[in-house]
């Protein structure tokens, strides 16, 4: 079991974000369907209908722990273990002030998994008013750590000042 | 007297005409008896008793009338002088109760003008203290109402300064807010690389689990 869950770690830990979770998990569907809309259609055959990424990532670990790609009750406990695995993800918002880069979500990502733990994916927000930093919003709880929130309290605080 | 007078001649009158009708008759029988001479003597001192008595009568009648004037005189003298001492009486108690009278009416009207005057005076007194009450209360009930009117007007002048005020530090507010926004939007946004940009995001993160927002 504990193998069977190791097989899906590279795959599961490539994920990010919540729109790379649901484009994946729209893409096993997809694959789902293809594969047992006919019984002549195999793995290779259905994945051609996805995105190259997602389909390659997916061979490799059939080649590499060498499942058996002709069948299908193998091929669909993957992909239910999967879209499982997938549903288990804890979701992190992040408000931004600009949009980020591939490597920039990578670094976020990387920070995550480095300091707080695996099974984490991101929910992007752009917000350019928040000038820098983020919103923290995780299982309900809300933190401002912007630009805008400290300016704002600066100004709260000295305004007299600022004003005299 | 003029009567009197006027009978004696009507005597003297009647007594002439007797005479002359008998020495008339007696001429006329011419002839008659010696006793004629003596009639016409007769006639004679008759005649000259009724001058002498005409006379008498005249002379009593003018002393009569004599001492009837001058009685008449004396008694209007008299009569006048007790006239005059009666008028000068009743003109002296006249004047003296027209004095007393008019003395009465001074005190009177002394009396009156003294009452009136009091009248006067406190009439105008309480006139006077009426209308001081007056415009007292006058005075008062417009000082009252000025001071009302000043607090209201405070009031609400105080009221709009609050509210210009409020209005005024809230435009501030959002101008201050709205331009930091875009001074530090056009500032911050270009001078902060991305670089900054990733550390801002990852001292969010450290902060967020130091404060424990990914605790279950």
């Amino acid at each position: 079991m504990k193998k069977d869950i190791l097989i899906y770690f590279n795959l599961i830990t490539s994920l990010k974000t919540v729109e790379e979770v649901n484009e994946l998990s729209s893409e096993l569907d997809s694959l789902t369907s293809s594969l047992f809309k006919s019984e002549k259609m195999n793995l290779e055959e259905a994945l051609s209908s996805i995105r190259e990424n997602s389909a390659k990532a997916i061979m490799e670990i059939f080649l590499k722990n060498k499942l058996d790609l002709a069948d299908k009750e193998v091929i669909q406990d993957f992909l239910k273990t999967l879209k499982n695995l997938m549903q288990k993800f804890k979701v992190i918002k992040l408000v931004l002030a600009f949009e980020p880069t591939h490597q920039t979500i990578d670094k976020i990502h990387n920070y995550i998994f480095e300091n707080i733990g695996i099974g984490y994916i991101l929910d992007i927000e752009v917000d350019e008013t928040i000038l820098g930093g983020s919103v923290v919003i995780f299982n309900g709880k809300y933190k401002d750590f912007t630009l805008r929130k400290i300016l704002d309290d600066t100004f709260k605080e000295k305004r007299e000042q600022i004003l005299a | 007297m003029a009567a009197a007078i006027f009978v004696l001649c009507l005597a003297l009158v009647s007594v002439a005409l007797y005479l002359t009708h008998t020495l008339k008759k007696a001429h006329t029988q011419n002839v008659e008896t010696r006793d004629l001479k003596i009639a016409r003597e007769k006639a004679a001192k008759m005649l000259d008793d009724a001058n002498s008595q005409a006379l008498d009568i005249i002379n009593k009648a003018k002393l009569s009338g004599g001492i009837a004037s001058e009685n008449f005189n004396q008694e209007i003298v008299r009569i006048a002088s007790t006239q005059v001492k009666e008028f000068e009486k009743t003109t002296s108690e006249f004047i003296k109760f027209y004095n007393q009278v008019l003395g009465d009416l001074k005190t009177k009207n002394i009396e009156v003008f003294q009452n009136v005057s009091k009248d006067i005076e406190t009439n105008t007194m309480d006139e006077v203290k009426s209308f001081r009450d007056s415009v007292e209360k006058l005075t008062v009930s417009s000082q009252q109402l000025v001071k009302q009117k000043i607090d209201t007007d405070f009031a609400q002048v105080e009221r709009e300064i609050e509210n210009y005020k409020a209005h005024e530090l809230k435009e501030i507010d959002d101008k201050i807010y709205t331009l930091l926004e875009k001074v530090s939007r056009l500032t911050l946004g270009k001078a902060i690389s991305l670089s900054e940009h990733e550390n801002l995001i990852r001292k969010s993160l450290e902060r967020a689990k130091k404060e424990g927002v990914f605790r279950s």
